[in-house]
């Protein structure tokens, strides 16, 4: 295929990306009235998976329940569930274009395979964590709250990258 | 002088951001005219609903004490249109207004709304639509098959807030429950939860 | 025009899921056009070498924030029927500061953790079955962390309501917060370039 590179194009200006990425938010805001989002259409896949494992467990969990709905549509067939299957395709595509779609791994150079595995498992459950308790991620609370203007959207954000800063120096060899 | 793109880019931020600092301030009678879409409205049966279900709204009967003392919707409180407009509401409160029909909620619905208070609902049909279409709400003798939940909902919140349903032999008096519907937000969407 | 389209009837529910996907599609494109796809990218911003998440994100933000301004004021969007997430001061406190732990430690959050996947990074799959156990873990103990997951509620709050300013002012404010952080951006990445850890 013609268009794929050999060697990766670089970044975008992060600046028109950020233009182009407000302006898919923009005309969201237009036609759904909601905002975008990542982390809902994670846990929509952890309750109906909870829900197929033991119905009665998931169904007795209100948190889940939420998710899961009345029963009638299931909750794969959900808003965000597929807008998520959306930024894979467009992440890939995006990335096929440039030249940077392949199989890797993102490290630092200090450490091992293993270790960035563990790091990257184990710091996907503390954020998961944190959005939970956040009501959303960064696409669906700093994104659309920062947007709409939205005081638990900035406090979140806010508190985001004091968290990120204050942790960044114990962890600074995963990176450099 | 060539300036970079960054520099452009935000050059135009700031002028956008500036006149809408103007456009705010100086200008804040631009809309041409005002009318309340579809969506500034609730139904008799969705307001029915969030009584039923106890939901944190304040509904306000415009009409006069005599009318309020008569009759009124369950959890009103009687406020004429100059003691609402001195009212002091939260602008989070979620406001529903009714007056006899459209048109005194109607003036309301915008005197609120120039106070900056924007989370309000006008009952579609007022007092009168309370009356004819939820307390004592007319229904076919044979209803059709696929109107059974909506006369169902009907006939279960009349029979909630003390009402009787009638019966009547020649139309369907449930068409009038579908057109509003249709001119309703979607907000019990099922494949669309807001928030993440 | 006479938005939201969705509230307001214009489009069906069938079609919103249809428009989701373009929509995600859109917003994978530009995370990964602008490199957040790259877990030492996203890391970098937090050792200063690299603000591309900051600068991108503001710059939504601000694009969006704008853009709903000028849609309210001519009234093709009625901005009180978009979704505001309540605001709950102490849990998205503390859940900000978890997940930005969580972030600089697996290098991902969760829209670009989907990115990086995509584009076939192992440890972006990995960083996603992570997140899926974490919010397990979360809706296991949801029953003990429910009351504080539901306190200080605020409700739907806007700085425009909290602060009682003109929003066009508000706007004029955040703006000019977004442009010196970019200015401070590109002063700390030239300085930070070459300096070691």
């Amino acid at each position: 295929m013609p268009f794929i590179r050999k060697t990766a194009e670089p970044y975008w200006n992060p600046y028109i990306s950020g233009i182009g990425l407000g302006l898919v938010l923009l005309f969201t805001f237009l036609v759904m009235g909601r905002g975008i989002g990542a982390s809902g259409a994670m846990t929509s896949v952890v309750a109906t998976t909870a829900n197929v494992i033991s119905p009665q467990h998931a169904q007795a969990n209100e948190f889940f329940r939420g998710y899961l709905g009345d029963g009638t549509v299931s909750p794969l067939k959900d808003w965000l569930v597929f807008e998520v299957i959306g930024v894979l395709i467009g992440g890939f595509l995006s990335g096929i274009f440039a030249g940077r779609t392949s199989i890797k791994i993102e490290k630092g150079t200090g450490i091992s395979t293993n270790r960035r595995f563990q790091y990257a498992f184990i710091g996907g459950m503390i954020m998961a964590f944190g959005t939970k308790l956040a009501r959303g991620c960064t696409s669906g609370q700093a994104l659309t709250g920062g947007a709409l203007m939205n005081v638990g959207s900035w406090l979140f954000m806010i508190s985001l990258f004091a968290g990120a800063y204050a942790m960044a120096w114990f962890v600074r060899r995963l990176w450099i | 002088m060539k300036f970079s793109l960054n520099l452009k880019l935000a050059f135009f931020a700031l002028t956008l951001s500036l006149l809408a600092l103007i456009a705010s301030i100086f200008f804040t009678d631009h809309l041409p005219s005002e009318n309340i879409s579809g969506s500034n409205y609730i139904t008799v049966l969705d307001l029915a609903e969030s009584i039923k279900n106890r939901d944190s709204i304040t509904l306000i009967d415009l009409r006069s004490n005599e009318d309020f003392d008569q009759f009124h919707i369950p959890t009103a409180k009687n406020l004429i249109l100059p003691e609402l407009i001195d009212d002091d509401f939260n602008a989070n409160t979620k406001i529903v207004l009714y007056s006899e029909g459209d048109s005194l909620s109607s003036q309301a619905f915008f005197a609120l709304k120039r106070k900056g208070i924007t989370k309000i609902r006008v009952l579609k049909g007022g007092v009168q639509d309370w009356y004819n279409r939820l307390l004592y709400p007319r229904m076919p003798k044979e209803v059709p098959i696929e109107d059974k939940a909506l006369a169902n909902r009907v006939k279960s919140l009349s029979t909630y807030f003390g009402g009787r349903s009638e019966f009547v032999d020649e139309g369907n008096p449930l068409d009038y429950y579908k057109n509003e519907q249709s001119s309703q937000p979607i907000f019990r969407s099922k494949l669309v939860r807001m928030g993440c | 025009m006479n938005g939201p389209f969705f509230i307001n009837g214009w489009i069906g529910e069938e079609a919103s899921l249809i428009f989701a996907l373009f929509i995600g599609i859109a917003f994978g494109f530009f995370l990964e056009r602008a490199g957040l796809g790259s877990a030492k990218k996203l890391a970098s911003q937090f050792y200063g070498r690299d603000m591309t998440v900051f600068k991108m994100m503001f710059t939504a933000i601000i694009t969006a924030m704008v853009g709903l301004f000028w849609f309210d004021y001519f009234g093709w969007l009625q901005l009180e029927l978009v979704y505001l997430t309540p605001t709950f001061v102490a849990p998205q406190i503390i859940g900000g500061l978890v997940f930005g732990v969580g972030f600089i430690i697996g290098g991902y959050c969760p829209g670009t953790s989907c990115v990086a996947g995509a584009t076939g990074s192992l440890d972006g799959w990995v960083n996603v079955i992570g997140m899926l156990a974490g919010i397990l873990v979360f809706g296991e103990l949801y029953p003990w962390l429910e009351s504080f997951y539901n306190a200080t509620p605020m409700g739907e709050l806007t700085f425009v309501d909290y602060f009682n300013l003109p929003a066009g002012l508000m706007v004029f404010i955040l703006v000019m917060i977004a442009l010196g952080g970019f200015w401070l951006s590109e002063k700390i990445e030239t300085k930070m370039a070459n300096k070691d850890l």
